[in-house]
């Protein structure tokens, strides 16, 4: 599904990322572990183009396209979907109108006509129903007045509608919110099919509990130093990221 | 020398033939706002309330005027029809400053009057008399402080020495106006034209109405527009203006608006400007009775070069009244807007409650935008707040759009349209309200030709 090879990456001239390499599976779960200041919230905005961050040197294979030349939009088209750590909110864009200009587009993009009004009110009935999300949230502007748990079953509302096949979870620093965590993992899993992928980014044990990665990856000084089971998960969240440092460093001299 | 002196001289040349074509009412100010205006120049950017439009500058082209009331006008219920989906207004035409009959006299509840200034003067030249040239003449800014030195407004006193006729709209105590009144006002010439158009509107007691103010121009023409708008709301009357601007890049015009608020009354004046060339709108209310509301909201759109201009002074007189003004502007390529709002509260004009919002968006580095809130309070128990903004469109609101399938030019416009929409909220008329939503999101697309409905042939 997703192949990075020798990824460098910066922001405003300073490097992040000096060399990253990963590789993702069809239906695979992936965690990213790393202390603060590692790369992963850069590795996520890499993956679905935030213009904000130059990448210097290697590529990002996404299904056989290569991912750098698209844009953001057409990224998600192409089944890429970023759960933001904090969404934000967009008051006077209304939830039904987002959906409604997200889904056309992407039907655009696949040479498909918009989807007509009574079949796309179901289908965001439907979607809605699934998630949990209650009715009144969709006449409301993008996460407006929605509280830390409702942001992130919109998230979740949203994977639903798009139908991504790879999905990034950026829970970096949202581990004392305990339901925020359980919100998305269980709507990921919730939606998962044997085809969907994703990159979970995060510190927490908790995340570990809940989606059962088949591999975590541990980031450091933009590169990736350690790879693993759920075991290493566990590990990490015992004896914390010092051990994992000083191995890297004993191997880098 | 002032460009106002080809005006002043006009007016020594024909002055029989103005007043001849004009009424009593009418003709009685002439004589002072000529006198006012050969002492002084019009406005330009030294002048407080006129720094960032160059009115003197403006009025240097030499436009024709209409003085003869012969110009073979295009008969606007032929080529033009301006109508709202889903609303019933009842229409009045004005072409250029020549009021067209009135065809929906009969749909008017009684207690109810539409017609011109010059009819009126005839009908009832009491009402016309006593409220002709009064919120217009009285200049409230800074006559608390300088008594001895009350400024006017050199474009009023211009519109005054050169108007011949406006529209008069009066409602009798209690009445309720159902029907929108829509009045649509066309600048259409084979020459540059200047046109003074004036409005008088007198709402008695708990009277009620809702007006929509269209303007559009022909193309290709320069056209040069005042217009003095007076309002005069009674106790409890309530009184809501909704207008709406899409000239032409070559067109210039400008809008001064007074108000006088008796108790307890409510006065909305809300303005879209969609498409102009050089707009100035200036809004002077005075709060005069206890408990009166008066809100002002705007929203501007351009691009281009356009200019557009917003002077708003709520000024309260009275106890506990309160005023709202909130005005958003999106701006693009090198045009440049300003706006000044000021709230006055005069001594003893105590729980005063009022609430200034000015919020700017830049899309292009060209763009300027002048933002300044002003409040001068002589009262100490009011509660008066204000807040203003410039800045670019959210880079992190545009990525999330993006990151969900949508592209960046329909994201850009979401959000833009999105900033405009508290404007758009503010217009309590659900179908006018859905279809300025409409014509601002074409605008911002680019494909505003005319309102769709509103055709000109």
């Amino acid at each position: 599904m997703l192949e990075i090879r020798n990824l460098h990456a910066s922001v405003e001239g300073k490097e992040i990322l000096r060399g990253v390499n990963l590789t993702i599976g069809d239906g695979e779960v992936h965690v990213l572990m790393g202390p603060n200041g590692s790369g992963k919230s850069t590795l996520s905005h890499v993956l679905v183009g935030n213009p904000k961050f130059e990448v210097t040197k290697g590529e990002i294979v996404f299904n056989g396209k290569d991912l750098l030349e698209l844009s953001p939009e057409d990224r998600s088209h192409e089944g890429v979907f970023m759960s933001f750590q904090a969404p934000i909110e967009i008051p006077g864009v209304s939830m039904t109108n987002f959906m409604r200009a997200a889904l056309n587009a992407k039907r655009k993009y696949f040479g498909q006509d918009p989807m007509p009004a009574a079949e796309f009110l179901k289908m965001l009935r439907e979607k809605r129903k699934l998630v949990g999300l209650d009715a009144h949230f969709m006449s409301r502007g993008v996460n407006e007045g929605f509280s830390g748990g409702e942001r992130k079953r919109n998230e979740i509302f949203q994977m639903a509608v798009l139908e991504p096949t790879f999905s990034i979870l950026d829970e970096t620093d949202s581990g004392l919110d305990v339901d925020a965590l359980r919100i998305v993992a269980e709507g990921f899993n919730q939606l998962r099919t044997p085809k969907t992928s994703a990159l979970v980014i995060t510190h927490y044990q908790r995340m570990l509990d809940y989606l059962t990665p088949d591999f975590v990856h541990v980031l450091v000084n933009g590169r990736i130093v350690k790879e693993g089971n759920a075991s290493l998960g566990y590990e990490i969240e015992q004896r914390g990221f010092d051990w994992i440092k000083e191995e890297a460093d004993r191997q880098s001299l | 020398m002032s460009n106002v002196q080809q005006y002043l001289d006009l007016y020594r040349e024909h002055r029989e033939l103005l007043e001849q074509k004009s009424s009593a009412p009418l003709n009685a100010p002439r004589a002072a706002a000529a006198e006012y205006l050969a002492d002084h120049p019009l406005p330009g950017k030294r002048n407080e309330r006129y720094k960032y439009t160059d009115a003197d500058a403006a009025f240097a082209p030499n436009f024709g005027l209409n003085l003869h009331r012969a110009l073979a006008l295009r008969n606007p219920y032929a080529s033009c029809h301006c109508s709202v989906p889903d609303m019933s207004t009842l229409v009045l035409y004005v072409v250029n400053d020549v009021v067209f009959p009135f065809r929906d006299a009969d749909r008017l509840p009684e207690g109810v009057t539409v017609t011109t200034l010059n009819r009126a003067a005839e009908e009832c030249p009491e009402l016309v008399e006593r409220y002709y040239h009064r919120a217009a003449a009285a200049e409230p800014a800074n006559a608390h402080k300088h008594i001895d030195r009350v400024e006017r407004d050199a474009v009023t006193q211009l519109n005054t020495l050169l108007v011949q006729d406006g529209v008069f709209v009066h409602i009798e105590a209690g009445v309720q106006l159902e029907h929108t009144l829509q009045i649509v006002f066309l600048s259409s010439s084979r020459h540059v034209l200047m046109s003074n158009r004036r409005l008088l509107i007198v709402a008695e007691e708990d009277a009620k109405a809702d007006f929509l103010l269209c303007e559009h121009a022909d193309a290709g023409h320069g056209f040069l527009t005042t217009q003095v708008t007076e309002v005069y709301a009674a106790d409890r009357a309530c009184l809501n203006f909704y207008s709406l601007e899409e000239t032409q890049p070559d067109n210039a015009r400008f809008s001064n608006i007074y108000v006088e608020q008796q108790a307890e009354s409510r006065v909305s004046l809300n303005g879209i400007a969609l498409v102009t060339g050089l707009s100035r709108t200036m809004i002077n209310a005075r709060l005069l009775g206890v408990g009166a509301d008066c809100q002002t909201t705007g929203a501007v759109i351009a691009d281009g070069r356009q200019q557009v201009d917003n002077s708003i002074l709520v000024d309260h007189v009275a106890e506990a009244c309160t005023s709202d003004m909130l005005f958003k502007y999106v701006l693009d390529g090198e045009s440049e807007a300003a706006f000044s709002g000021k709230v006055l509260v005069r001594p003893g004009a105590q729980r005063t409650l009022s609430h200034q919002n000015s919020a700017n968006l830049c899309v292009s580095p060209d763009a300027r935008v002048h933002s300044q809130p002003m409040l001068e309070i002589y009262a100490d128990d009011v509660r008066c707040n204000h807040g203003s903004t410039i800045g670019k469109l959210d880079e992190t609101a545009l990525l999330y759009l993006r990151q969900r399938g949508i592209p960046e030019k329909e994201a850009r416009l979401l959000l833009q349209h999105a900033f405009i929409n508290d404007v758009l909220q503010r217009v309590q008329i659900d179908a006018l309200r859905e279809r300025l939503s409409y014509l601002v999101e074409m605008r911002f697309r680019g494909e505003l030709r005319h309102c769709k409905n509103c055709r000109h042939h």
